[in-house]
C-alpha cells in the first residue's frame, strides 16, 4: 500500500515535472547580429526570342542588396537555376542557410509585352510567400522587376518597399571653363532609366518633390537669378513661385502638398517662409539674424527642422509650422546641415561636418544620439527613402559628386549608377500612388 | 416265343394269312375317295359366260347328291370289312387262350415235382435246425446260468457298491457340514477382525488426520509468520529501493536538468550566432518562438507564438532557429523529451 502511494508520488511528482518543464523552458536568445538576410536570386528564365531586354532577376537582387536587409548570394554560389518553384530542390538551398529564394521567369507575350512570374520561398519550411505574375512592357521591365522587390521586400521585412521610386538630382557637365550643362534629371531608385526634365546652362539646385510624386520643385538660376520653380514632372509644364530679390532658395513641399517651405532672403537675413501654393500667400516663419535655411516638414505638417547657424555653427532646429521658438535637435559636431525627416518622424539625416570630414549622420530623434552612416568626406543632401529604409546622398568620388545610398542604419553602403558629370543633391521621391 | 411257334406253326400261318389279307384291303380302300377336288383346285380361268342359275344350281344338286351316294356306297362295303376282321381278331384270340392254358397246365406239373423234392430237401433241414437249436437252446441255458450268477454278483457288488457310497455320503456330507461350520466360524472371525481392523485404522485415521490438520495449521501459522515477516522485509526493502529510486529519480533528474542547462546553454550558443537580425529593428522589440524538434535536433516545426509586432524581426528569428538546426541535444531520453517543445524568447538586448 504504502509502496503504491510512494509509486504513485514519485509518478506524479515526474509528470508534474515534465509537463512544468515543457511549459517552463523557454530559452533566452539575446545579442545575435544585426545584419542582411541571406537569400538567394536566382536570374530569371527567360522564354523569348533574342536577349532578355532586362535581367530582371540583377535589378531584384541589386535592390535588395542595396537596401542593406538582404544578402543575396553571388551568382556562382547558387546551386541550382530552377524557374519555377516545381524545379526548386529545397535542400539543396538549406544546405547553403539562405532563408529565402527567388524564382522567376519572363516570357515574350507579344512585340514588346512581356510576362513576368517569380515566386518568392521559405526555404527552411519549403513553402511559397508570395508568387506573381506581372504583364509588363519593355520600358516598363526594370519598373516591373523593382515592383518585385518591393512585394519580396515587404514580404520579408513587413515593411513597404521602396524600389519602385524615382529619385531626382541635378547634374552638372562641365564642358569648359565657361561652358557647364547643368542638368535636372529624374531616374529609378537605383539611378538607371535617367530622363533630364530640365537643362540649362545655368545652375540648378534643391530639387524637392512634391507628396504626390508629380511635381518638382527646384531653384534654377536660368535667369542668373534665383529663382523657384514648380514643375509638372511628367508634362514639363512649370511656374516660378518664388522670385525675390537675394537668395531664392531649399524648396520642400508640405506633406499635405499646399505649401512650399522656401529660404528666402528678401528681408535681409536668410530665413524660412512658408508660401501657401494655392492661394500664394508667403508668410515668414524664422527672423533670426543668422542664417536659416534647408527647411524640413516634419510628418504631420506641424513642425518643420531647418538649419541655422544662429547658435554659432550650422546645426539642426525645430520648430512650428505656425511659428515661435525654434528648438535646438543637433549637438555633436560643429557642424550639421542639411535635414532630412524619416517617414516616421523619428530620425533626421544630416550632413555631419567633423574635422574637415563630412558624413552623413542619422540622428535618433527619441534619443537624441547621432550615428554617422556614411564615409565621407564630402558627403552631402541626404535624402530618406519614403519607407525610411535607406538615404540617398552624394558623395564624392573620382574628384566627381556621385550618387550613393545607404541603409538607414549604416551597414550598406553602395553608389549608384555612374551618372554623366558632376551629380549633386538628390532627393528621392515618394511612392507611387497606389 | 419262338418254341410257342415251333409249337403251334399252323396257328401262325393262319394268323399271318389274315393280317395279309387285312393289309391288302386297307391299301385298295384309300383310291376310293373322290378325286373332284384335284380338278376344281387346278381350274384353268374360264371365259366368263352367264348362264342360267337354275340350271347350274340343279347340276350342283345333281353332282352333290350323286356323290352322297357313293360315300354311303363306301361306308357300308368298310363296315363289313370291319366285322370280318372282328371276326378273326377273334378267332385268333381263342386260339392264343388256348394254347395259354396248355402252357399253364405244363407248368402246374413241373412246379408240383420241384415241390416234393423241395419238400424232401426241408425235412431234412429241419431236422438239422431242430438238432441246432436243442444245441443252440442248451448252449443258451448254460449262458443263463452263468449270467443269472454274473446279474448277482453283480447286484451283491452293486449292493455294496450303494452301501459303501452311502456310508460315503454321510462321511462327506458330515465333514462338509464340519468344513461349513468351520468356514462360517472362520468368516465370522474373519469379519470380526476386519471389522476391527477397519473401526482401529479409521480411528487411527482420525488420529491422523487430527494431527496432520494440527500440523498443517501449526504449519500455516509458521509459514504466515515467516511470509508476514518476508512480506515486511521486502516491503522494507522495496521502502528502501524506493528511497533509493527516489533519491535515484532525483540524482537523475539533476543529473537530466544538467544536461538540459548545458544543452541549453549549447542551443543558446547556436541559435544566437545564427540569429542575423533585420537592420534598424528598433530597440524593445521581443518574439517568442515555439520549437518542435525531432530527435535528431532537426526542426520539425518553429513558429511564432508572440510576435514582436515587427515581421522581420520575427522572421529573423524563426529564421535562426531553422538555420541552427540541428540543434545540440542531449543523449539521455528524458533530459531529450525535456527539449523536444521549448520556446525561445528572442530579445535583442539582454
Amino acid at each position: 500500500m504504502r509502496l503504491a502511494f510512494y509509486a504513485c508520488l514519485l509518478m506524479t511528482g515526474l509528470l508534474l515535472g515534465a509537463r512544468g518543464a515543457d511549459a517552463a523552458l523557454t530559452i533566452q536568445i539575446t545579442g545575435g547580429t544585426e545584419g542582411a538576410q541571406p537569400i538567394a536570386v536566382v536570374p530569371f528564365g527567360w522564354a523569348g526570342s533574342g536577349k532578355l531586354p532586362t535581367n530582371v532577376g540583377k535589378v531584384i537582387a541589386n535592390d535588395l542588396r542595396r537596401s542593406g536587409r538582404f544578402a543575396p548570394l553571388a551568382d556562382k554560389d547558387l546551386v541550382g537555376h530552377p524557374h519555377t518553384g516545381d524545379e526548386v530542390n529545397f535542400q539543396s538551398w538549406r544546405v547553403l542557410r539562405v532563408d529565402n529564394l527567388v524564382v522567376g521567369k519572363v516570357q515574350a507575350t507579344g512585340p514588346n509585352s512581356y510576362t513576368v512570374q517569380f515566386q518568392l520561398f521559405d526555404v527552411f519550411q519549403g513553402r511559397q510567400i508570395i508568387g506573381y505574375s506581372i504583364p509588363a512592357h519593355g520600358s516598363d521591365l526594370r519598373r516591373v522587376a523593382h515592383h518585385i522587390s518591393d512585394l519580396i521586400y515587404h514580404s520579408l521585412t513587413g515593411e513597404r518597399g521602396a524600389f519602385n521610386t524615382r529619385i531626382a538630382y541635378v547634374t552638372a557637365d562641365r564642358k569648359s571653363k565657361d561652358d557647364t550643362d547643368y542638368e535636372l534629371q529624374v531616374a529609378d531608385s537605383d539611378g538607371y532609366h535617367p530622363q533630364t526634365i530640365l537643362r540649362s546652362s545655368q545652375p540648378i539646385m534643391s530639387p524637392a518633390w512634391s507628396p504626390d510624386g508629380k511635381q518638382l520643385a527646384y531653384v534654377s538660376f536660368e535667369h542668373h537669378r534665383s529663382q523657384i520653380f514648380v514643375q509638372n514632372v511628367a508634362s514639363g509644364a512649370r511656374r516660378v513661385v518664388a522670385s525675390y530679390p537675394g537668395i531664392d532658395g531649399a524648396p520642400a513641399f508640405s506633406p499635405d502638398g499646399k505649401r512650399l517651405a522656401m529660404t528666402l532672403s528678401k528681408d535681409g537675413s536668410p530665413d524660412i517662409y512658408i508660401l501657401n501654393l494655392s492661394t500664394g500667400h508667403l508668410r515668414r516663419l524664422t527672423d533670426d539674424p543668422s542664417i536659416d535655411t534647408e527647411a524640413a516638414w516634419m510628418p504631420g505638417g506641424k513642425n518643420l527642422v531647418f538649419t541655422s547657424d544662429r547658435g554659432g555653427g550650422p546645426q539642426i532646429y525645430e520648430i512650428s509650422a505656425d511659428g515661435g521658438p525654434a528648438k535646438r535637435l543637433t549637438f555633436d559636431g560643429n557642424y550639421n546641415a542639411g535635414a532630412s525627416v524619416s517617414p516616421d518622424g523619428g530620425h533626421i539625416a544630416v550632413v555631419h561636418g567633423s574635422g574637415g570630414n563630412y558624413q552623413i549622420a542619422v540622428l535618433d530623434l527619441k534619443t537624441g544620439l547621432l550615428q554617422t552612416v556614411s564615409k565621407g568626406p564630402l558627403d552631402e543632401s541626404p535624402s530618406f527613402a519614403p519607407n525610411g529604409s535607406m538615404i540617398l546622398y552624394a558623395a564624392e568620388h573620382g574628384n566627381r559628386g556621385v550618387l550613393a545610398t545607404v541603409s538607414e542604419d549604416g551597414r550598406a553602403g553602395q553608389r549608384l549608377v555612374a551618372q554623366q558629370g558632376n551629380v549633386s543633391e538628390p532627393a528621392w521621391g515618394p511612392f507611387p500612388a497606389q | 416265343m419262338w418254341q410257342l411257334l415251333r409249337e403251334h406253326p399252323r396257328s401262325l400261318l393262319y394268323a399271318l394269312l389274315v393280317h395279309l389279307v387285312l393289309l391288302a384291303l386297307l391299301v385298295v380302300g384309300v383310291d376310293w375317295r373322290p378325286k373332284a377336288s384335284a380338278n376344281a383346285g387346278q381350274a384353268a380361268p374360264v371365259q366368263a359366260v352367264v348362264v342360267d342359275q337354275a340350271k347350274v344350281d340343279a347340276e350342283m344338286h345333281r353332282l352333290k347328291q350323286a356323290q352322297s351316294e357313293k360315300q354311303t356306297r363306301a361306308a357300308e362295303h368298310l363296315k363289313k370289312l370291319h366285322e370280318q376282321a372282328e371276326k378273326a381278331r377273334r378267332e385268333r384270340q381263342r386260339e392264343q387262350r388256348r394254347l395259354a392254358e396248355l402252357e399253364k397246365k405244363r407248368h402246374e406239373r413241373a412246379a408240383e415235382q420241384k415241390k416234393a423234392a423241395e419238400k424232401a430237401k426241408a425235412q431234412q433241414a429241419a431236422e438239422a435246425a431242430r438238432l441246432e437249436k436243442l444245441k443252440k437252446d442248451q448252449a443258451a441255458l448254460a449262458a443263463k446260468n452263468k449270467a443269472e450268477q454274473q446279474r448277482l454278483a453283480h447286484l451283491q457288488a452293486k449292493r455294496k457298491a450303494a452301501a459303501e457310497a452311502k456310508r460315503k455320503a454321510a462321511a462327506e456330507a458330515k465333514r462338509k457340514a464340519e468344513e461349513e461350520a468351520k468356514r462360517k466360524a472362520e468368516a465370522e472371525a474373519k469379519r470380526k477382525a476386519a471389522e476391527e481392523a477397519k473401526r482401529k485404522a479409521a480411528a487411527e485415521a482420525k488420529r491422523k488426520a487430527e494431527a496432520e490438520a494440527k500440523r498443517k495449521a501449526a504449519e500455516e501459522a509458521k509459514r504466515k509468520a515467516q511470509e508476514e515477516a518476508q512480506r515486511k522485509a521486502k516491503a522494507a526493502l522495496q521502502q528502501q529501493l524506493a528511497a533509493e529510486q527516489k533519491q535515484l529519480a532525483a540524482q537523475h533528474q539533476r543529473a537530466v536538468q544538467n544536461e538540459v542547462k548545458q544543452y541549453i546553454a549549447a542551443i543558446q550558443q547556436k541559435v544566437k550566432r545564427n540569429w542575423i537580425r533585420p537592420p534598424g529593428t528598433p530597440a524593445g522589440l521581443s518574439c517568442v518562438v515555439s520549437v518542435s524538434l525531432i530527435p535528431g535536433g532537426d526542426v520539425a516545426d518553429a513558429k511564432i507564438v508572440k510576435s514582436s509586432g515587427n515581421p522581420g524581426f520575427d522572421r529573423s528569428a524563426v529564421a535562426a532557429v531553422y538555420r541552427a538546426a540541428p540543434l545540440p541535444m542531449p543523449s539521455d531520453p528524458d533530459a531529450m523529451n525535456q527539449m523536444r517543445n521549448f520556446n525561445f524568447e528572442f530579445t535583442p538586448e539582454s
